[in-house]
Order: structure tokens, then sequence, then C-alpha cells
């Protein structure tokens, strides 16, 4: 099991690299896996490695993919901060002590979208402040805001049929 | 215990959350131009509010050396503005030399009040200077918007003065600038309001006319501002008696100007000598 995440999260980050470099339809859409694949961490994962992990693949997209080097590692270093104290608000403490994994079919889909809107928002959050928010416009910044959002759910609504499990 | 370690957890994961944010903000620096403008910037503005923050902690903690020095700077201001008033009236008498030449009537000392009591019909205060400081008897004490009381005995570092809610104790005042002239005591009983008599019959009294110090008792200085005329009626057909509403409540100074007339000496010894030959 932990070898196949292992496997389905270097994969993701591949689609990650290859959506950097060849999807780039408008300044107001950033697409991006990695706060999901980051919120999917196996929940007994430690914050430590957790933000470890995750900046390394910021760094690894960075460098192979969006050019701007430390841009997705310091926006995707406060997902996996945040991520177990989220797990808890959204799921309950239960995910957290026996160390399971996000499943649609246990905590339903509005659950698991909600905690895909939070993740988004961070990552957005601090990815549009490093990349230059304060020398746009509110409205720019609000809109790009709301696009990469939207955007961003519809393309992890099938990754994360893909990272959650389904146990009941 | 448990707690303890999730609290030690929480620093160190932020701690580590800091560092690698920190580390992927150089990187963002170094690797960018636009990222290094911006964080500069930000930067800079950060830098900024915080000196200013500092500037505004260190403001409000020096704000009582900051009174004390304005105190200070106001005692002497009354001192030359006094000095200036009394080269007015001369000037205005017609006088060409006064009897001090260019100094003013009174010296005035910086005083601290120890103690006051508020609650009875002859209140006092205890001052924070003594003879040591150059205190005399019967040196008014005032502050630039009122009277306050006269000093009655002086120790070494301390001085007792009559307040002027004190049922014994009336200050010769007047009505405007070139006003009527007459006492003014507390009326015993109100927290502000004091009785000006002896007003004569012909002067004209409006109400809200300010009430001064008339500088006729060798105690108070000239021209202090005390309050505002309010009500006046006819007593016994000779004179008015007007009500006062104070601009200063005696009892709620906390700093006040003990003012010393330098020729009350010579003006007591003149007065005993008359007093002496009349016998």
């Amino acid at each position: 099991m932990k070898q196949n995440f292992l496997i389905v999260y270097i994969l993701l980050l591949v689609v990650q690299i290859l959506i950097g470099n060849f999807f780039n339809f408008s300044v107001y859409l950033t697409l991006s896996l990695l706060p999901v694949i980051v919120f999917f961490l196996p929940t007994g994962m430690s914050a430590f490695l957790a933000m470890i992990i995750a900046f390394a693949s910021g760094l690894a997209v960075d460098f192979l993919a969006d050019g701007v080097l430390g841009l997705n590692a310091f926006a995707l270093v406060p997902v996996a901060y945040l991520r177990r104290p989220l797990s808890k608000v959204i799921f309950g403490e239960d995910l957290l002590s026996r160390n399971g994994t996000v499943s649609v079919a246990k905590y339903g889909l509005g659950k698991v979208i909600f905690a895909l809107l939070i993740v988004q928002t961070v990552f957005l959050f601090f990815y549009l402040i490093a990349d230059g928010a304060p020398v746009h416009t509110f409205s720019f910044n609000l809109l790009r805001f709301a696009v990469s959002l939207a955007g961003g759910l519809i393309l992890n609504l099938p990754v994360m049929g893909i990272l959650s499990s389904d146990d009941r | 215990m448990q707690g303890r370690g999730g609290i030690i957890a929480v620093i160190a994961n932020t701690a580590i959350l800091i560092i690698l944010e920190a580390v992927a903000v150089a990187l963002l620096r170094h690797n960018n131009d636009c990222q290094e403008s911006f964080l500069s910037l930000y930067s800079h503005a950060f830098i900024g509010s915080l000196g200013s923050g500092r500037q505004h902690v260190h403001q409000y903690f020096s704000l009582k050396r900051e009174n004390d020095s304005l105190r200070r700077e106001n005692l002497e201001l009354r001192e030359r503005l006094s000095g200036y008033e009394a080269r007015a009236r001369n000037t205005r008498a017609n006088r060409i030399d006064s009897l001090y030449g260019s100094d003013d009537e009174f010296s005035y000392i910086y005083a601290p009040i120890a103690k006051v009591s508020h609650n009875k019909q002859h209140n006092y205060l205890i001052l924070r200077r003594g003879y040591e400081d150059g205190v005399t008897e019967q040196a008014g004490v005032v502050t630039w918007n009122g009277v306050i009381g006269i000093v009655e005995a002086v120790g070494r570092h301390y001085s007792y003065a009559l307040s002027t809610k004190n049922t014994g104790i009336s200050v010769s005042s007047r009505i405007g600038v070139d006003g009527p002239v007459g006492t003014m005591r507390w009326d015993g009983k109100s927290k502000d309001l004091f009785i000006m008599e002896d007003i004569p019959l012909q002067s004209r009294i409006n109400k809200g006319d300010t009430v001064y110090t008339s500088g006729f008792s060798a105690i108070f200085p000239a021209d202090i501002p005390i309050g505002l005329a309010e009500e006046s009626r006819i007593v016994n057909g000779a004179t008015y008696e007007t009500r006062v509403r104070l601009f200063c409540n005696p009892t709620s100074a906390k700093y006040v100007m003990i003012a010393n007339n330098k020729g009350r000496e010579e003006i007591s010894g003149l007065e005993e000598e008359k007093n002496t030959q009349k016998r």
C-alpha cells in the first residue's frame, strides 16, 4: 500500500510538471495538484516529514516546470503544516487516531470537497502572494484566485478519487 | 505530560515551517528579479513599521519625563509672562520705574500635591515643597486656571496650605479685565461654586464674565482666570453678590505653583509700621 502510494505520488508529481510545462492557458489560471497530493499523504506521517516532502516536491516542480525557484515550495509547506489540524477539524479525531486515509465513501463527497477547497485556498493564498500579488490590483488577484480555485477543484476531483481509499 | 509533548511538537513544527519558508523566500529572492523587488519593498515596509512601533513604545514610556519637562517649561514661561504683565501694567500706569525694575513681582515654585482634603469645611493641602525649596508662609498656591490655596505653615520638605475650599479663606478677585473688585469665598457646599461679594452696586455684571484674581492681596498674582460669573443678586440694597463657577476644582489639582510675592516682607513691614503709629 505504501509502495503504491509512493508510485502514485511520483506519478502525480510528473503530471504536475507536465501541466506546468504545457498547460499554461491564462495568467488567471494556476493549476496545481500539489496541495491535494500533500493533503492525502498518510495521516500517520508527522508534520515535520510532511513539510520536508512538501518542500522537496515544491522545489522539484519549481525547478523542472514553473521556473520560479521557491514558489511552489513556499506555498506548499503551509499546506503540509496545516494538514493534520485540518483533517482533525473536518474529518474528526478518529481519522488521526487510527492513522486512516481519507475516503469519499466514508466521509462523503461534500466533506472531502470542502477539505479540498480549504487546502487549495491555503496553497493559492501563499502562491499568489509569492507570485507578486502585492504588485497587482486587488481585482486581478481576486479573479486569479477564483479562477484558479475553480480550475483546481475540477482538476483535483479525479485525483482525489485516485488518492482516497475505499474502506468504510 | 502528553499535553506538554504536544506543545513542544507544535513549537518544533512551527519552527521548521518558518525555516522552510525562509529558505523558500531566500530562493525566490535570489533567483527572480520580480520577487526580489517586491520582497525588498515588503521587508523595508516591515522594518519601517517595526522601527515606528519601537518609537511609539519608547515615546509612551518616556511620557512621564516629557510631562515633567513640559511642567518646568510651563513654569519658566509663566515666570516670563508674569514679568511681561508686570511691565505692561507699569507702562499703562505711566510709571517709569517699578519697585523691582524689570523683575516681576512673583517667583514660582513647582509643587506636586502630596495630600488633599476635600470633604470638610476647612480643607487643606500638603505640598511636596518646603523652606529648603524656597517656600514661605502666606504664599499663594495657584494653577494656570485657578487659585488653589494659601500656604499656612512651612516644613523642611513639605508645606501645609489652606485650600480655597475652606470657609475661612477669601480671595480678592475682579470681574473682567477692568471690572469691579470683590472678595470671593467658598459657599461651603458646592464642588466648584464660589460666592463673590462686596461688589459695588453701580457695577455691571454679565452672566459668563470671566473672574480673575485682582492682585490686590499680595498673596496671589493678578489676572489669573478663576471662573465664570453666574447669577447675581443685591445684598442689603448695598452691594452685589454673584456666584462664580470655577474653571478648576481646587481639590482635583495634582500639581500646583507656589507664588511667592517678592515684596511681601516690605509690604508687611510698612503695614505694621503704620499700625504702630496709629496706636
